[in-house]
Parts: C-alpha cells; sequence; structure tokens
C-alpha cells in the first residue's frame, strides 16, 4: 500500500455517490484523488491543469463520451481504464486497446486494475 | 316386125304387166316350150294371174315352173326377174322342203291352206324373217288332171310383226317387273349383278353372261361373276380389255355397245381371238359410264353366231343400265348407312350429350348420353320435346337463341340448367352449328350439351381462392416474384417492385434484381439464389437483405422466401421455375433493433443503479456506528432512491416533476406533512437530476427528523423554488424546531448535499446550520431538458 501513497488518479464519473464511493476506495487504497469531475468539460480542465499518475474514467457523462479525455490521456501518456455500465461492446473509443471495468465494481477489483496500470 | 308376130302368138299376155311382157319375151325351149305352143289351160291361167292385183305364182308341171304376177314380183323381191321362169324349189332353196310338199299335194288335187306361215328368206341376200297367208290349189290341164299349182300369197310380216313387237314389248316388260322385284330387296352389288345376269342369260337363252368392273387404270376388267347356261363354261376372271381388239375398245371406250353378231366372221381369228378362246361366237358388251369414266361391263354371249335383234339389244342396255343403277343406289345406301351408324356409334358413346335437328327445327335426334342424363325416355326430346327438360326459367332464352339461330341459319351457344334424372338442375353449355349440304342448303344443325356446373363451380373456387391469397398477400404486404432459370425471364408484381423502390410499370431482369441490393448484402443473395437452383439440393431459399430503391434511394428490409421447382426427367434434375414472396422488415428491423437499444440501456441503467446502491451502502456501512443506525440509514437512502425511480418511471424516464420528487421523498420517510410547506411553480428537472434531488431531500428530512424541527412537535419545513433569470433558485428552510448547532462532522447528507448536488445541478448549492433552523439554498442554471 505504501508504495502506491501519494499517486495521483483521476476520477471521472458523473454519477455523485458513485464517485464519492470510489473517492473514498481510493483514498482507502492510499491514492490520492484528483476530481472527481462530473462532466466533461470539468474534466477535459482537470487533465489539461492537473498532473497525475493514471485515470478511471466513466464512459458515459450526462449522455456525453468521455473519449476526448481519453484521447488527450493517451496523448499524454496517462495510463487509464474505462468504468461504464454498458455490455463491453458500449465502450467505442478507437485509441489503443483499454482495460474496462464494468460496473459495479468491488474494492479488490479496482485494487488490481489500478496495479496493472501503474505497473 | 317380130314382136307383133310374138303378140299375135301369145295374145293371152297382152296387158299382163311387166310380167307379161317378160314371159312374151323369154326363151322358154328348154322348159315349156315356145309361149305360143302352150296348152290353152296354162295360157288362160296365166293370163287370170297376170291381171290379178293380188300376188299370184303358178308352179306349173312337175318342176313347179314359176310364172307370176307383179304383185308377187314385189314379194320376190331381189330375186325378181331371175325368179320367173325357174323352179320352185331351186328359185326359194331356201324352202324347197315345203315347195316340193306343196307341189305333191297339188298335183295330186288337193288344196293346201296355211295362214301367217312363218318362213326365212333371202330376197335381199340376207336372211329375213316373214310371214304369209298361203292358198294353194291344183289348176287342170288339157285332161282335166292337175298339171300344176296356183298359189295366192299375201305377205302378213308387218301386221305380225307389229303384233310381235307388242308381245315383246309386255315381254319386256314382265322381264324387267320380274328382274325389280329380284333385286328390289338385295344390298350387295354381286348379288344385283349376279341375279340380272341369270335373268338376261334365261330370258335371251345366251350361253352366258358376265358382269365386270374395270380397274383404276381403265383396262383391268375383273369379271365378279356370270352366269352360264348348261353345257357352257363360266368366263370369271381378270382380263385386260386392251386385248379384246380394237374395235371392242373403240366401241366400249366411246360410250357404244360392243356387238358382234358371228365373231369369227367379223372380227376374223385374229382379232376375235380373245372372244373365240372363251368360246363366244357372238357377244352384246354394254358399257357403263359413271363421271364420265368406263367403269363396268355387261356381256351376254352366245356360243353360236347369233342374230341379236334390236329389242334383244335394247333389253340388255336397259337391265344393264338398271341393274348397275341399283348397285350404284345400294352402295350409297350401304355408305349412307356405314356413315349414320358410325355416326350413331361416336354420338351415343360420347360423354357429352349431342344433337341434331332438321331445317325446319325439329330435333331428329338426341344421343344415348342426353337420355342418360335427362331420363327422358327415348325419342321423347325429339321434336321440340327437349325444351321439357330445361329448367322453366331458362326456357324462353334457350327457346329464343334456338329460333332465332334458325332464322339466320348461325351458330350459336347458350348456357341453361338442364333438369338431371334424379330431378335437380345442372348448368349446361349449349353449342351448335349449323349444316349444310355440299350445294349449301341448310339442314340443320348439329349440336352438343356440357355439364359446366362443376367449371362453374371451379371456376369460382379458383376466383374465390385467388380473391383470398390477393387479400392475405395485400393484408400481409406479401410481394411475390417468378423466376425462369432456363428463359432468365423474370417476373414481380408491383408490391415487389415497391420494395425495390421500383415503378409498377418497370420492367425487371435478374441483373437488376442485383443491382438493386445493397452492395453489403449482393453477394449473399446471389450465393442464396445459386444455391436454390443448384441441382442435388433442396431448393429452398430464405434470405435476407437490404435494397437501395432504384429511384427512391431508400434502404429496406427484405425478407425473401421461396423454392425451387425442378424437372426431373432429364439426367441431372433442372430447375425450371422459381418462385417466392418478398416481406417489408424494414419495420421489425428497426423494431428489433430499437428492443435492442432498450435492453442495453435497461442493463445500463440497472448496472449504473447497483452501482449506486453499492455506493450508498459502501457510505452508509462506514465508521463505527451502531449496525442498526446503518442498516435504517441504508435502507432511508433506498427508499429515496426507490421513490425518486418512481416518479420517473410515471413519467417515462423523460422528465422529473420537482414538486414530486419532493413530496414523494418525504412521504417515503415521514407520512403526515402538514407541517410541509411546498411553495413552488411545476418545474421540471431532466431524470438524474431528480434522483440527485431526491438524494438530498432525502438526507435533509432524515437530519430535521433526527435533529431539526421535524424532530419536536411544532417545527416545520418550508420549501420553495421558483426561477429568477433563468438560474432556478430552491430553498429549504426549517423552523420551529430545537436550536441547531453544526454537526462535528460532515458525513454523507452534506458530502451528497453539497457536492453531490451542486455536481449535478453545475451550481451551488449551501447548508446553513442556523440556531433558528437549518436552511439550504441551491442556485444553478435551470437544468435542460434532453
Amino acid at each position: 500500500m505504501s508504495e502506491r501513497t501519494g499517486l495521483r488518479v483521476l476520477l471521472v464519473e458523473d454519477e455523485a455517490v458513485i464517485a464519492f464511493a470510489l473517492e473514498d476506495m481510493l483514498d482507502e487504497l492510499g491514492y490520492h484523488v484528483v476530481g472527481p469531475a462530473f462532466r466533461l468539460e470539468e474534466a477535459l480542465l482537470l487533465v489539461k491543469d492537473e498532473a497525475f499518475d493514471a485515470a478511471i474514467l466513466d464512459v458515459n457523462l450526462n449522455e456525453q463520451r468521455s473519449y476526448a479525455v481519453a484521447d488527450e490521456l493517451n496523448r499524454r501518456g496517462v495510463p487509464f481504464l474505462f468504468a461504464t455500465g454498458y455490455a463491453e461492446g458500449g465502450v467505442q473509443w478507437d485509441g489503443r486497446a483499454v482495460d474496462v471495468l464494468a460496473k459495479p465494481y468491488r474494492r479488490d477489483q479496482i485494487d488490481a486494475a489500478l496495479r496493472r496500470l501503474l505497473s | 316386125m317380130l314382136q307383133a308376130v310374138q303378140h299375135e302368138r301369145a295374145a293371152f299376155l297382152n296387158n299382163g304387166g311387166e310380167c307379161g311382157r317378160l314371159i312374151a319375151g323369154r326363151d322358154w325351149t328348154d322348159s315349156l316350150g315356145p309361149v305360143e305352143g302352150w296348152p290353152q289351160s296354162l295360157k288362160t291361167a296365166t293370163a287370170i294371174l297376170l291381171r290379178s292385183p293380188v300376188p299370184m305364182v303358178m308352179l306349173w308341171g312337175e318342176d313347179g315352173i314359176m310364172l307370176y304376177n307383179d304383185a308377187y314380183s314385189v314379194f320376190a323381191g331381189g330375186r325378181h326377174p331371175e325368179l320367173l321362169g325357174s323352179k320352185v324349189r331351186e328359185g326359194w332353196p331356201e324352202v324347197a322342203d315345203f315347195n316340193d310338199h306343196v307341189m305333191k299335194v297339188g298335183l295330186a288335187g288337193g288344196t293346201l291352206q296355211f295362214r301367217d306361215q312363218e318362213l326365212t328368206l333371202y330376197r335381199t341376200g340376207k336372211p329375213e324373217q316373214v310371214w304369209m297367208n298361203l292358198d294353194y290349189s291344183p289348176v287342170a290341164g288339157e285332161n282335166g288332171e292337175p298339171a300344176g299349182v296356183l298359189a295366192v300369197v299375201i305377205e302378213t310380216t308387218e301386221r305380225l310383226r307389229a303384233e310381235h313387237e307388242l308381245r315383246a314389248r309386255e315381254e319386256r316388260l314382265r322381264f324387267f317387273d320380274a328382274l325389280s322385284e329380284a333385286i328390289r330387296d338385295l344390298t350387295r352389288p354381286e348379288q344385283v349383278m349376279a341375279c340380272t345376269a341369270q335373268a338376261l342369260g334365261r330370258h335371251l337363252d345366251a350361253s352366258v353372261v358376265a358382269y365386270a368392273d374395270m380397274g383404276a387404270d381403265e383396262d383391268q376388267m375383273n369379271i365378279r361373276g356370270d352366269w352360264a347356261a348348261d353345257g357352257s363354261q363360266s368366263i370369271v376372271g381378270t382380263y385386260s380389255l386392251g386385248a379384246f381388239g380394237k374395235t371392242a375398245n373403240r366401241e366400249l371406250r366411246n360410250g357404244r355397245p360392243f356387238i358382234t353378231f358371228d365373231t369369227l366372221e367379223e372380227l376374223g381369228p385374229e382379232e376375235g381371238k380373245a372372244l373365240l378362246d372363251l368360246g363366244l361366237g357372238a357377244t352384246v358388251c354394254m358399257p357403263y359410264f359413271r363421271e364420265g369414266r368406263l367403269t363396268a361391263l355387261m356381256a351376254v354371249h352366245s356360243k353360236e353366231p347369233r342374230q341379236w335383234t334390236n329389242s334383244e339389244l335394247s333389253l340388255i342396255a336397259e337391265a344393264t343400265d338398271r341393274s348397275w343403277a341399283h348397285v350404284e343406289r345400294v352402295r350409297a345406301e350401304v355408305v349412307l348407312r356405314e356413315s349414320e351408324d358410325r355416326f350413331r356409334n361416336m354420338a351415343d358413346n360420347t360423354p357429352v350429350m349431342m344433337w341434331v335437328t332438321d331445317q325446319s327445327g325439329n330435333c331428329t335426334y338426341l344421343n344415348r348420353r342426353w337420355y342418360e342424363f335427362t331420363g327422358q325416355e327415348q325419342h321423347e326430346g325429339e321434336g321440340l320435346g327437349w325444351i321439357q327438360a330445361v329448367h322453366p326459367e331458362d326456357r324462353p332464352l334457350a327457346e329464343a337463341v334456338f329460333l332465332g339461330a334458325n332464322a339466320g341459319q348461325d351458330d350459336y351457344k347458350v348456357e341453361f340448367r338442364l333438369r338431371r334424372a334424379d330431378g335437380t338442375y345442372r348448368w349446361t353449355l349449349d353449342a351448335a352449328a349449323a349444316r349444310f349440304d355440299s350445294a349449301g342448303k341448310f339442314l340443320g344443325y348439329v349440336g352438343s350439351v356440357v355439364d359446366i356446373d362443376e367449371r362453374r363451380e371451379a371456376e369460382e373456387a379458383i376466383r374465390n381462392s385467388e380473391q383470398r391469397l390477393r387479400l392475405a398477400t395485400a393484408a400481409a404486404n406479401i410481394g411475390t416474384w417468378d423466376f425462369d432459370p432456363i428463359t432468365g425471364a423474370l417476373r414481380w408484381d408491383q408490391r415487389c417492385k415497391e420494395l425495390f423502390g421500383m415503378p409498377p410499370e418497370a420492367e425487371v431482369t435478374y441483373e437488376l434484381f442485383l443491382a438493386g441490393l445493397h452492395p453489403d448484402d449482393r453477394e449473399t443473395a446471389d450465393a442464396a439464389v445459386q444455391a436454390a437452383l443448384a441441382p442435388g439440393g433442396t431448393g429452398g431459399y430464405s434470405v435476407t437483405y437490404r435494397t437501395v430503391g432504384l429511384t427512391d434511394n431508400q434502404v429496406r428490409s427484405v425478407a425473401a422466401n421461396g423454392g425451387a421447382v425442378f424437372d426431373d426427367s432429364g439426367e441431372e434434375p433442372r430447375a425450371v421455375r422459381f418462385i417466392g414472396t418478398v416481406i417489408d422488415i424494414t419495420d421489425r428491423m428497426k423494431a428489433e433493433q430499437h428492443q435492442r437499444l432498450l435492453i442495453d440501456e435497461l442493463s445500463h441503467r440497472a448496472k449504473n443503479l447497483l452501482a449506486i446502491i453499492q455506493s450508498v451502502a459502501q457510505q452508509s456501512f462506514k465508521g463505527a456506528r451502531d449496525p442498526a443506525d446503518m442498516l435504517r440509514s441504508f435502507e432511508g437512502r433506498l427508499g429515496a432512491l426507490a421513490a425518486a425511480h418512481g416518479v420517473l418511471t410515471r413519467e417515462k424516464w423523460e422528465a422529473a416533476p420537482i414538486r414530486r420528487v419532493i413530496c414523494d421523498t418525504i412521504t417515503a420517510v415521514k407520512s403526515d406533512d402538514h407541517r410541509l410547506e411546498l411553495d413552488g411553480p411545476d418545474l421540471m428537472v431532466p431524470p438524474k437530476t431528480g434522483v440527485s434531488l431526491a438524494m438530498a431531500i432525502h438526507e435533509l428530512v432524515t437530519n430535521a427528523l433526527k435533529y431539526g424541527s421535524f424532530s419536536g412537535e411544532d417545527g416545520r419545513v418550508l420549501i420553495r423554488w421558483g426561477v429568477e433569470e433563468g438560474r432556478l433558485k430552491l430553498e429549504w428552510r426549517e423552523e420551529g424546531g430545537p436550536p441547531v448547532s453544526p454537526p462535528e462532522r460532515r458525513g454523507f447528507g452534506s458530502r451528497m448535499i453539497e457536492r453531490g448536488l451542486a455536481a449535478e445541478l453545475d451550481g451551488q448549492v449551501r447548508i446553513d446550520f442556523r440556531p433558528e433552523g437549518v436552511v439550504c439554498t441551491v442556485d444553478a442554471p435551470m437544468p435542460e431538458i434532453a
């Protein structure tokens, strides 16, 4: 746990309840949460202004897709994963292959996914 | 001088006519001696006969020296004048015996008298049948003894001939009567001819009577039969007419009878050979012409030469004509009867009813089928009886059409109901054609009656079936297609064309079909067609494809089903027809797509909701509080979520009415609401905002119940909202509760309200824990509903 202390993780999630729960989980896992960004514009701003080590992106942000955020993260070489309630085909980002975390997810799933991202 | 002397010497010859002068001029030295020396009795008798107008001859002396008058000289014909002074037995050699008898009787003093004595004389060189009355009486000489015989000769040939002819005519009539009677009932030509031959042979006392017909080459002569008298041979056989010599051929081929009285004499041994070889000394051969052609012969033959009389010849000619005419008639009758029999046989065994009428419109014949069908008695339908079997309502029409057609001699057709033997009526079609003879004379009609009841029913059934099919295909919007793989001909109905965006009048080909398919589906559809047509396959065809309208460019989804029909007669089955249907499944495809979307969305929402619940649970069960308390918090929050979902479901997840959301959320935890005051317009917010609002209100109510104005008896909660300058303003204000102090720790509720709802609304949300009561304010842009 200690080795991850202070690693910054961007959280993009439009559902506040979920964002708060994820925020708590990451906090407990020792990460420093950036965000959560509830909206696309908010997320894009954070991506530009902040520095972080990884990101968890909800695909669907109030009927908008978070792909623009993904593009930017990809461009900057920041590892990230998608979290979505849609079936796997629901992610139609045409960048590189990215892990997709299906909602609802458990703490250990988040943990493992972030470990993979940051290893 | 000499003449005068002679006259002087024989004055008894004076005025004795030509014969008198001939006697006077003749030299009598070798017989009676010089005239002047004749005995007086001779002179006297001579003088008398010379002056008599009655034909008389005197036969003088033993030799019967003939002395006759002018009247007799006419009778003597060509023998006069040589006959004068000749010996009677030499002068008439053909009747020498007769005259010998006369001389003997007469010189013996007797007389002879003959009435209509028949003799054959050769007065002109040819034999001649004559009849005469003869009176012989002796003439006394000088001594009173008979010295000569005086004969009075009166020819009765004319009279007798007339009598004979009359008799011959009667005989002839009798002959033909008998012949007609004999052949009347004979039907076969050979019988008729045999009977005629026999009658002729017997009547004419002939040797052979034969009948023959000519071959098509007009030379071959087939003697079919003959009659032969006792002692004569039959000549039945096949001969060449040409072999009978030029005379026979010339005569017969020109329609004239060929006659010989004496074959050898007239034709000679060479030309007459064929006849003579058959032993025919005399023949009468009668030709029979039909349609300008020698077709038959009837021949009467005699072994010996024979003097055929005219009446015999005409009898043979007439018998020939009559018998052949009879044969012709019988033959025609046989042909007619056979034709009639054939017609009846055919008519009676034909499966349709048939009838015949005459020129006056009377029915003369109805076939067996008619009587079986109608149950009428045999012949009952004849005349106008048939009309009785027609349905009474149809009779006027049937009758009018029939009579009208008769008047114009036109062909006609009429439909009427005809009564069957069982009393039921069937629709029938009566079709008739006018009959004419070879001269164009109207003879009546021949017609047929066909039961068309089943056909009518079948036609009706087909019509109904087609209508049903049309309705069904129209109702189901099914298009049909029909492809001939041999010729490549393709037929589409209008609906099929519509599915390809083509006008109804468009011509279609297989290439056009492929061109009308969506490019992505072209290969699949073509492969499905080829598979259906492949020999050895099932012929089945079931494929869906998209079409791109050729004229409207519209994309449609089509389900095509069909099958190939194979011809198995060849070595390898061959597809000869390929038919099927098309259905527009565009709407169905859209619906399916929509349904898939809905399911995906539902799944997404469910998962999202589960994620929310999970998050709520995670935050509700945090910290070291009483587990029962934590469970209550969790249940309350789920209740708020459920209330919000209930409202959204009622609103079809399109929008959430603020009042309803607030009201239902509060009611979920607190039933009496008289201490709750809601004041605001009917505003709608997006569904997700509605859920966040419900969660926030829930936290406020829970807090109010625990610590705020709802915890005591008198506290109230006032909720006001509205839109001010495009911004949503909402205020939660508690009054009359116990004094409020800010919480030691901000928990789930504050977080949900201040951060969660603010983030959701993209605005500011503040909670003031004022001592007089909690106040929560929302100031955010009025959310737009998608």
